[in-house]
C-alpha cells in the first residue's frame, strides 16, 4: 500500500519532460550495461583474463543505487535492475566469487533499498543471497550482511501472508 | 518435502506455523536453496 501511495506522488513534470521516464530510462540503460559487463567478465574468465568490466562499472552502479529519489524505480520488478545486481553478485563460471569490493558495495546498497516480494521474484536476487549464506568462500562480514538481508527480505513475505489472512 | 532440503529458511517458516501460500512465496523469492550448488561444488 505504501509503495502504491508513493508511486502516485513521484511522477513529476518539468518543462514538459517527464522526470520519472528519464529516471527509468537511466536505470534501464544501467541494467543493460551491467548485464553486458557480467557477461564479458564471465567470457574473459573462460579465457583466463581478469574480470575487470564489473569492477570498472561498479562506482556508477553504486552511485545509482544510492539515489534516494529513485528507490522505487530501482526495485521496480518491470525495470528489473536488481536482476543485473544479481548478475554482478553471482559466482563466475569457475565458481569464483566476484571481487570483494563488488560484494561489499552491493550488499551495503541492497540493505538500503525497499525490496518487495515482487522485486525478489522478478530478479532472483534472493537466490544469490542464499548462495552467500551457504558458501564457505565469502568473508565473514559478507556472510553476516547476506544473513541480515535474508532476514529483512523474508519479512515482507511473512507480513503479506499475515495480512492476507486477516 | 522433496526438493526443499537445501532451503535453510524454510524450517523457520514451518516452525512459525506458516501456511502453504507463504511457502510458495518464499520459494518464488528465494528458490529452493540449490540454484548455486554448482558453484559450491566447484569451490570444494
Amino acid at each position: 500500500d505504501e509503495a502504491l501511495k508513493k508511486g502516485g506522488t513521484r511522477r513529476r513534470k518539468k518543462d514538459g519532460i517527464d522526470l520519472e521516464q528519464m529516471a527509468d530510462a537511466e536505470i534501464e540503460d544501467m541494467r543493460r550495461r551491467m548485464t553486458d559487463a557480467a557477461k564479458w567478465d564471465n567470457e574473459g574468465r573462460d579465457r583466463g583474463l581478469p574480470a575487470m568490466h564489473k569492477l570498472k562499472l561498479l562506482p556508477e552502479v553504486v552511485a545509482l543505487l544510492n539515489k534516494n529519489t529513485l528507490k522505487e524505480s530501482l526495485v521496480d520488478p518491470d525495470i528489473n535492475l536488481l536482476q543485473a545486481v544479481r548478475f554482478f553478485l553471482e559466482p563466475l563460471n569457475d565458481g569464483s566469487l566476484p571481487a570483494y569490493n563488488i560484494q561489499r558495495e552491493l550488499f551495503t546498497a541492497l540493505g538500503k533499498l525497499p525490496i518487495t516480494k515482487d522485486s525478489l521474484v522478478a530478479s532472483g536476487i534472493g537466490k544469490v543471497i542464499m548462495f552467500y549464506t551457504k558458501s564457505k568462500r565469502p568473508e565473514q562480514v559478507i556472510k553476516r550482511q547476506a544473513e541480515r538481508l535474508f532476514n529483512d527480505w523474508t519479512r515482507p513475505i511473512l507480513k503479506q501472508n499475515d495480512d492476507y489472512r486477516k | 518435502r522433496p526438493g526443499m532440503s537445501g532451503l535453510p529458511g524454510l524450517s523457520g517458516l514451518q516452525a512459525a506455523g506458516l501456511d502453504e501460500a507463504a511457502e510458495e512465496d518464499f520459494r518464488a523469492a528465494f528458490g529452493d536453496g540449490t540454484e548455486y550448488d554448482w558453484a559450491i561444488d566447484l569451490q570444494m
